[in-house]
């Protein structure tokens, strides 16, 4: 008769052994969450300069009121575009740098849309819809990285593993 | 016992005392400020009046009773002003003898950058509200520090007061230590200054079974910890001994004792702000508790653990590297004086010791004799020592195992009384089911047939508790047994056990904080309250968000200062996530409703699908 195996001996089941996959997995779904904000950025902000008409001087044609209005709404959506690549990139370099990134951005986001939200009450300087559409993908964001998935990309998980 | 026995059992045991190097003050014999004070009285809206100038105030006259209304408050003051002549003559010889022997106090890290901005703020207020509260003044120390040289160089030497207690079995040695002022605050940047000071350490003894004392417990006052917490046993490794006189840490300029040489943080609470902080407390534990945080490691002290978010924080240095007076040491004590009831002034002066500054938190006032409490009435651990550190509830070493076999006498008693009382319920809750059978199908006794069911189903769960009683009072005995063997083998209870909240010096990851994180704690509170300032004076168009943004900036400051910076950001970035989905919620209520409604009803129905498809899996194999 063979020997039971001692308790190291026994296989770990495979729900145990799955961190590094669900670290790249963790990674995976918050760089494509960031690609489709930076995405959805960076396509508002096209359409919001594709209709202003440039054919004159821009000091002339910014003076509109509703033109400049248009021109913010873009350009304050640009440098969030940018910071959301940057994070991006971090996270795929660096993940323990780009959560706290991700984070700080996702927070700045979150920030001057509410900020918006509480002193915009006539609908000037933002359409609604839209800035409803940014908090939301903000909060998901965050919801994702601050569970025990996406804090995976703090390396805490893998660390307590091998442990 | 009398005074000569109790004299060698205090000597035999006396203490020793290290103190932390800058220390002025040290144990001295209490008569010698009396004679050296005058006698004052406080009567309400009434200036203070002296009653014995210093040259005629003696230990006798203070021991007189006396009768006052109420709210009227005797002291005695030993400090008088000093001429600006005097301060800095003092000064410079201080400094000259600190030079010389290197005796000089170093401040540890800073106090401020051990605790968060909440507590900046509230130790500012505090520390602005000296100037408006009841304190002793600033000279105060200098002239206590020359007139304590000056009795010093009559011949006074280092002395305690000793008092042997018998109570409940154990025989009590009290070591109470005088110390003429208190300079916690101006000399070491703690939490008040005060004249006089009295500090005490109790050694409980028991006979050991030949009929010898030996000490089986030691305990410490020290600041407001009480009970438990205070004592340690005899032959707990904290206790430091040096043969059997047990080390004490005084700490720098308060004289609270402790068993371990450190820094320790005390954290005072203002009792105006109690709800807040209780408030706050409440909020921080549901947040880690949301946040998922694992609790701190040292939970059991609340000063490591966060400690409450508005305490003022106070370092008490007890490191134990200035002079050292006992037995085998560098000064030795002199023959200690007992003191009791029977000596005049410690039963009958119910006043303080020391300038009665009317400081509304009583820190800056001084304290009352060895026997009472500021207000008169008698401290507990001088009517109940054992009590006050824990020990009514525990017996002497000898005793246990008769205490242990008296305890399962009483339970296997008690278990035999039940066995007995289910045996007759029993019976009758038998005899009350043949007799409800008997009426089954009997319709003129039907009232009476539902009463029977009743009392069967009383008297069957009165029977069901009583053996789990019985069966509880089983594992009890058995446990009871257990201890009985560990106890026959030589074996004693837990070490530690008994402790709650140990105070334990700050860790030297704590102690030795960076250089920066000490300098940020120092000017974060005026930074921020400028910035606040400038803010409101340029009124920006957007004000909220450069509030939330000038805070936000000063916490991540002080999280990568305080390496919290994680924490931090999960933290803000949750709170800005609720903001907003709160928002949302509130535009899209009857769209959230429906959403939540539609997913419910997609969950039931994949289940119900999933359920139904593994029921037809399962027929077809």
């Amino acid at each position: 008769m063979s020997e039971a195996p001692v308790p190291q001996q026994i296989p770990l089941p495979t729900f145990i052994k799955r961190s590094d996959n669900q670290f790249r997995w963790s990674l995976g779904i918050t760089v494509a969450a960031l690609l489709i904000q930076v995405a959805f950025f960076s396509a508002v902000a096209a359409y919001n300069l594709s209709l202003i008409d440039w054919g004159g001087d821009p000091a002339v044609v910014l003076a509109s009121p509703e033109t400049a209005i248009i021109f913010e709404q873009a350009i304050v959506l640009l440098p969030f575009a940018g910071l959301g690549l940057v994070c991006v990139f971090a996270c795929l370099l660096r993940p323990q740098l780009g959560w706290h990134m991700a984070m700080l951005v996702q927070s700045g986001i979150l920030l001057i849309a509410l900020q918006v939200y509480l002193s915009d009450r006539n609908n000037i300087l933002t359409r609604r819809p839209l800035l409803y559409l940014y908090m939301l993908g903000a909060i998901l964001i965050i919801v994702f990285m601050n569970s025990p998935e996406g804090r995976l990309l703090l390396g805490q998980r893998r660390r307590k593993h091998h442990g | 016992m009398d005074d000569a026995q109790q004299i060698a059992l205090l000597r035999r045991y006396e203490p020793i005392i290290r103190f932390t190097r800058g220390e002025q003050f040290f144990p001295m014999d209490a008569e010698a400020y009396i004679r050296a004070s005058s006698l004052w009285i406080k009567r309400p809206s009434e200036e203070p009046q002296e009653l014995v100038p210093a040259s005629a105030l003696t230990p006798e006259t203070l021991a007189q009773p006396y009768e006052d209304d109420f709210g009227t408050v005797r002291f005695l003051k030993f400090v008088e002003p000093l001429s600006a002549t005097e301060m800095a003559a003092h000064v410079l010889r201080q400094r000259r003898d600190d030079d010389l022997h290197e005796a000089s106090f170093r401040v540890g890290t800073g106090r401020l950058a051990r605790v968060g901005y909440a507590s900046r703020v509230v130790d500012g207020l505090f520390r602005v509200g000296l100037l408006a509260r009841g304190r002793v003044p600033g000279d105060a120390a200098t002239a206590a520090a020359l007139g304590y040289r000056t009795l010093m160089l009559q011949g006074h030497g280092h002395v305690y007061h000793g008092r042997v207690v018998e109570e409940s079995g154990w025989v009590v040695l009290q070591y109470w230590f005088f110390y003429l002022y208190n300079n916690w605050r101006s000399r070491f940047n703690g939490a008040n200054d005060h004249e006089a000071d009295w500090e005490m350490v109790c050694i409980y003894l028991a006979p050991n079974g030949q009929d010898e004392l030996h000490p089986e417990w030691v305990a410490f006052a020290s600041h407001d910890y009480q009970g438990d917490d205070l004592r340690r046993r005899w032959d707990d490794p904290e206790v430091q001994k040096a043969g059997d006189h047990p080390v004490i840490y005084a700490g720098a300029g308060s004289h609270a004792s402790y068993f371990t040489a450190g820094e320790y943080l005390t954290e005072i609470e203002l009792n105006v702000l109690a709800p807040v902080t209780r408030a706050a407390t409440t909020v921080e534990r549901l947040w880690k508790r949301a946040m998922q945080e694992e609790p701190d490691e040292d939970a059991s002290d609340a000063a490591h653990a966060g400690g409450s978010v508005l305490a003022i924080p106070f370092v008490d240095y007890a490191r134990g590297d200035g002079l050292s007076i006992g037995p085998g040491q560098k000064e030795a004590w002199d023959p200690p004086l007992l003191i009791g009831e029977n000596i005049g002034w410690v039963r009958n002066y119910r006043g303080l010791w020391g300038l009665y500054t009317q400081d509304p938190f009583a820190g800056e006032d001084a304290p009352a004799g060895p026997m009472f409490n500021r207000n008169g009435t008698v401290r507990r651990s001088w009517y109940d020592p054992v009590g006050w550190a824990g020990l009514d509830k525990v017996a002497p070493g000898a005793e246990l195992l008769d205490v242990a076999r008296a305890r399962r006498a009483e339970i296997t008693e008690r278990r035999a009384r039940l066995r007995e009382h289910v045996g007759v319920k029993t019976a009758t809750l038998r005899a009350l089911d043949v007799q409800a059978a008997a009426m089954r199908n009997q319709p003129h006794l039907q009232r009476i047939y539902a009463q029977t069911l009743g009392d069967i189903d009383k008297l069957s769960r009165e029977i069901d508790g009583m053996q789990a009683e019985i069966t509880a009072d089983d594992a009890l005995l058995d446990s009871l047994d257990r201890y009985e063997q560990h106890l026959m083998r030589g074996g004693r209870g837990p070490l530690r056990a008994h402790i709650r909240r140990a105070h334990t010096p700050a860790p030297p990851n704590q102690a030795h904080a960076g250089r920066i994180a000490e300098i940020w704690a120092a000017v974060s509170v005026t930074v921020l309250l400028v910035a606040f300032v400038v803010l409101f004076y340029f009124n920006p168009r957007f004000l909220p968000i450069w509030l939330v943004s000038i805070l936000a900036l000063f916490a991540f400051i002080e999280a990568s200062v305080r390496g919290t910076f994680t924490r931090l950001v999960g933290s803000f970035a949750t709170a800005l996530a609720i903001a907003g989905a709160l928002v949302l919620l509130y535009e899209f209520f009857w769209w959230v409703v429906a959403a939540v409604i539609i997913a419910l009803a997609g969950y039931i129905l994949w289940d119900n699908v999933r359920e139904l498809t593994r029921s037809r899996r399962s027929d077809a194999e």
